[in-house]
């Protein structure tokens, strides 16, 4: 009994040295973002004015930089570095929550059907021109994107469920099948869109490219409580590795934790999704990745998964910017530029990949 | 004394006829708005132009750029897309990226007072950057014209918005007579039937009735044998083709043709079409896609082109 609790010390503290490794890092890594950008700015110019617009501390810093400076720090940098973190926190969680629950490690966030649902939504707002907006805030394609996420997870769930029981193999089959109708449907739509097209293929590809600070106020909440509630039923998800079965006998009401868990991985992977469209590879690597670092616990997987799912995300946007000038790369393309190569030395080095 | 008489009048003549001339100039010179100034674009945006004439502009499409450069403002555009390729002053001006694909603070950071956006691909692109533009005095206007009025409506707009109106007016006015000598050489002619392809790929691509390329074609005193098809790009097979008994056949040349190898080689030796008249007679063509699909200036150029291409007769 002692021995164990040494341990469990042991490895708790272990784990609080990750967490804050992972958050220097996170820090360092928007830092950078925010200082690196087609324009030069000055990395003292850039700490300046971000410290200026802190209130109270603002009035301490003399300008010694231009409008033009602060504009692009406070109004396209920023915004665009805590959406990218966003976005990896919600891709890399849903991603630990669906190989968790599915118990394979090929599952990812889109994997129930969220990114050609998504997709659908946003071909049909860009194909017909659709202008609908929620308060301002949300635009057409984002609301309609959101929508068909959800609808389309709504729909394969209630596909597979069988009375009062959801088999996760029979979901996964359905959010195959439906992804694939889903598809056909958005192929009808590009062959009529013509010239629009661009912009769907741009949305497909995934990009952080104009987010205001109006989206990351709309997607910080819900992926916050996304997060915690899926923090709660972390020790539960570690129940479920043992299997169905053996869960239940442990007490676990597991079609209850089911249908919790996938509504609110749904929830995060859609208002991502709906904010910069279908960005690959950081749902299905960073979870690897990150369990190779501290196991397969999940009150540890899951918040190390979110810093390094938005390390990654931070630092691949940055590249997507200075990439290819004077345009931009989609981030999607980096994700998975970088991911897959990882994703497969992975997969040689240990001779097979485990959840 | 009578001299003194003299002299005060003949100064006095002077002074005045320089008064004279003077007011004359005044009364000449028409009178130029000041300060801020208000439009409404092509997707009903209404824009404030803060710095009012702009003296540093960034263009985010070729149809925008020429258009400036052709109401010589080529010497304050600062910025422009990287298919901006006319005329040849845009190589050396810097690039911010293109179509959706723009680079944000590429545009913020060369300070512009005033930005033209086109439409559609570009819309995400308009919304991203209308509020830090705004933040340091600039303004965004996007030119999305349906059709050839609606890109003279274009020249007119950018003249209004940055001083050059006469010089808009006259752009305008002499476009029209052009394409108004086109349709007076080809109004009493009958009326070819003309398919145009600008990419094949399993299917053929070509415009409906709702694109620019149908009007031109009309204009120039053919008819598009899919004008009777709505939409603006069409994805066809050889049936629709085949029954329309096209008697020219026109390639956009561009990167999509090039892309695919699309030649009047390679229309010739496809199945079937050898019975079509236009194979038939020979009366396979090119054009620069540019002309006709870039709603700027140069779409006059572009319906001469077909004019000719569509009534060789008729122009020697």
């Amino acid at each position: 009994m002692k021995h164990e609790e040494v341990n469990y010390f042991k490895r708790f503290k272990r784990w609080k040295m990750i967490i804050i490794f992972l958050i220097f890092a996170l820090a360092f890594a928007i830092s950078l973002s925010v200082a690196v950008g087609q324009m030069q700015i000055s990395l003292s110019n850039t700490w300046k004015i971000i410290i200026k617009n802190i209130p109270f501390l603002g009035d301490f810093i003399n300008n010694g930089f231009s409008n033009v400076e602060e504009v692009i720090i406070m109004s396209v940098r920023l915004p665009r570095a805590i959406a990218a973190v966003i976005v990896g926190v919600a891709l890399a969680v849903a991603g630990v929550v669906l190989q968790g629950l599915f118990r394979n490690p090929m599952a990812d966030p889109y994997l129930l059907g969220i990114s050609s649902g998504a997709a659908l939504g946003a071909a049909v707002a860009i194909g017909f021109g659709i202008r609908i907006s929620l308060a301002g805030i949300f635009d057409s394609i984002q609301l309609m994107a959101f929508a068909g996420a959800l609808i389309t997870v709504f729909a394969v769930y209630n596909i597979a469920k069988k009375g009062p029981k959801v088999p996760m193999l029979t979901v996964l089959l359905a959010g195959i099948a439906v992804t694939s109708f889903l598809s056909a449907m958005i192929s009808v739509i590009m062959i009529t869109l013509g010239e629009s097209l661009h912009s769907l293929i741009f949305w497909l590809f995934g990009t952080l490219n104009g987010i205001k600070w109006s989206d990351v106020m709309v997607s910080l909440p819900l992926v916050m409580i996304g997060l915690f509630v899926i923090m709660i039923f972390s020790r539960q998800l570690n129940i479920m590795l043992l299997g169905e079965d053996e869960a239940q006998q442990l007490g676990v009401d597991t079609e209850r934790l089911k249908k919790i868990m996938l509504i609110f991985a749904t929830l995060i992977t859609a208002t991502v999704v709906s904010i910069s469209g279908i960005i690959g590879f950081v749902g299905l690597v960073v979870p690897h990745i990150t369990r190779n670092l501290v196991g397969p616990d999940h009150r540890i997987l899951i918040p190390a998964s979110a810093l390094a799912g938005a390390i990654i995300v931070v630092l691949c946007d940055m590249m997507a910017r200075i990439a290819i000038q004077p345009a931009e790369a989609p981030v999607g393309v980096l994700t998975a530029f970088f991911g897959a190569p990882f994703f497969l030395y992975l997969l040689r080095r240990k001779k097979g990949i485990g959840v | 004394m009578r001299q003194k008489i003299v002299a005060i009048a003949v100064i006095l003549i002077i002074i005045a006829g320089i008064a004279g001339v003077a007011i004359w100039q005044l009364s000449l010179t028409p009178e130029k708005p000041t300060g801020p100034i208000s439009v409404i674009d092509d997707v009903g945006r209404n824009v404030t132009i803060t710095s009012y004439p702009p003296e540093r502009i960034v263009s985010l499409a070729p149809s925008c750029t020429e258009i400036l450069f052709a109401l010589g403002l080529g010497d304050k555009v600062v910025g422009v897309d990287t298919y901006s390729d006319y005329p040849e002053e845009t190589e050396n001006i810097t690039k911010v990226g293109s179509f959706a694909a723009i680079s944000i603070e590429g545009v913020l950071g060369l300070e512009p007072d005033l930005v033209l956006a086109t439409g559609g691909v570009q819309l995400t692109v308009v919304e991203a950057l209308e509020e830090p533009l705004g933040e340091i005095g600039g303004a965004i206007v996007v030119l999305y014209p349906k059709n050839v009025t609606g890109v003279f409506e274009n020249i007119k707009m950018v003249g209004k918005i940055t001083g050059k109106i006469d010089e808009a007016n006259a752009l305008v006015a002499n476009m029209e007579s052009r394409i108004q000598e086109v349709i007076d050489k080809t109004e009493d002619a009958p009326r070819p039937r003309v398919y145009v392809e600008f990419y094949f790929n399993g299917g053929y691509r070509s415009y409906g009735s709702e694109s620019m390329v149908n009007e031109m074609i009309y204009k120039a005193g053919g008819i598009n044998i899919f004008a009777g098809f709505a939409g603006t790009h069409l994805s066809i097979s050889d049936e629709p083709i085949f029954t329309a008994k096209p008697e020219v056949i026109i390639i956009i040349k561009g990167a999509m043709s090039e892309s695919c190898g699309l030649t009047p080689d390679v229309i010739k030796s496809r199945e079937g079409w050898d019975q079509l008249s236009a194979v038939e007679n020979d009366r396979i063509y090119e054009i620069y896609g540019v002309l006709l699909t870039r709603p700027g200036p140069r779409i006059v150029d572009g319906i001469e082109a077909l004019a000719i291409l569509i009534h060789p007769e008729l122009f020697s």
